[in-house]
């Protein structure tokens, strides 16, 4: 049998968070969430990833935990010496994902993740977002300590996160990646968290 | 809230780790008897000592290495398990064919 192709149908993917109920919250904080959970991305693990990925024209971050912008909307997250998450922070680089995914089919040493369907993601903006991490966070985000590029995988609001920040043209921003069974607890906590930085 | 050094995030609340268990040799497990399997699985020495243990940081789902004395609590020295583990240990599942007794 051929292996599932994780990026199959992304018309399909619905996110389950009911924003409906944080709306009131979310519209009066100057930090501004958006749910990127149903944006395509892709995991990759093994020691032969590295190069599998610098074969196909991805930037590679140098360093375990670090991040880098690889196109205009194309974030390379490198979380441990050999796994590699890209992400499309707008949705628009579907197809070089997918042709990704299928490219490492059978490649030896080069495990896809399932991080697409195991993970939510938000993106954050705003110039407090850093101080409201303060709040829910025990790792400094602070831009002095935690520049562009920067990755922390640590705990937010007691729940195991991603944290990454990245600039495109409208400014630094940060992505944050948790289980996605914990997206709408995590969603409210936010909002709540944000909502005094108005 | 006590403060653990992990080998790839750097230093991180106790809270973010899991414990996993003593690092000692592997019998293998074909050849052992089972108490020595047992042994190995479940029991561990409660002794006062500096202990190497499997440590788990579950936000990034790192395994690594480290060193803690049993009786001040106090983490001495954390690592990667690549500076004991240089190969990938396989287990071999197939099992071992009985010969049946001819008649």
């Amino acid at each position: 049998m051929d292996l599932f192709n994780l990026s199959a149908a992304p018309d399909l993917r619905k996110s389950m968070l009911d924003l409906a109920s944080t709306k009131a919250k979310a519209t009066r904080s100057s930090i501004k969430m958006q749910d990127c959970t149903v944006f395509s991305r892709a995991g990759f693990r093994g020691t032969g990833a590295e190069a599998f990925l610098a074969s196909h024209g991805i930037a590679i971050p140098t360093k375990p935990n670090e991040s880098l912008s690889c196109q205009a909307s194309l974030v390379v997250l490198r979380l441990s010496r050999s796994e590699f998450w890209i992400i499309s922070t707008d949705n628009s680089e579907h197809a070089k994902i997918e042709a990704l995914e299928v490219a490492a089919m059978g490649v030896e040493n080069v495990y896809p993740l399932y991080c697409q369907h195991s993970h939510a993601c938000f993106m954050l903006t705003g110039a407090e977002t850093e101080n409201m991490f303060s709040k829910v966070c025990g790792v400094d985000l602070r831009n002095n300590v935690f520049p562009v590029g920067a990755v922390a995988q640590t705990s937010v609001a007691r729940t195991g996160a991603i944290v990454t920040k990245q600039t495109h043209a409208q400014g630094d921003y940060f992505l944050l990646f948790a289980d996605i069974a914990s997206v709408q607890y995590l969603w409210e906590a936010l909002t709540d968290a944000a909502a005094e930085f108005v | 809230m006590k403060i653990m050094h992990c080998p790839l995030n750097g230093p991180r609340n106790i809270s973010e780790f899991v414990y996993g268990g003593e690092v000692k040799p592997m019998p293998n497990p074909h050849t052992c008897s089972d108490k020595e399997w047992a042994e190995y699985v479940f029991y561990s020495d409660n002794t006062i000592r500096i202990i190497t243990e499997w440590w788990y940081h579950a936000p990034s789902g790192y395994w690594f290495i480290a060193e803690r004395h049993t009786a001040s609590d106090e983490i001495l020295k954390t690592y990667d398990p690549s500076e004991r583990f240089d190969q990938r240990i396989e287990f071999d599942s197939k099992p071992e064919l009985t010969q049946e007794p001819s008649i």
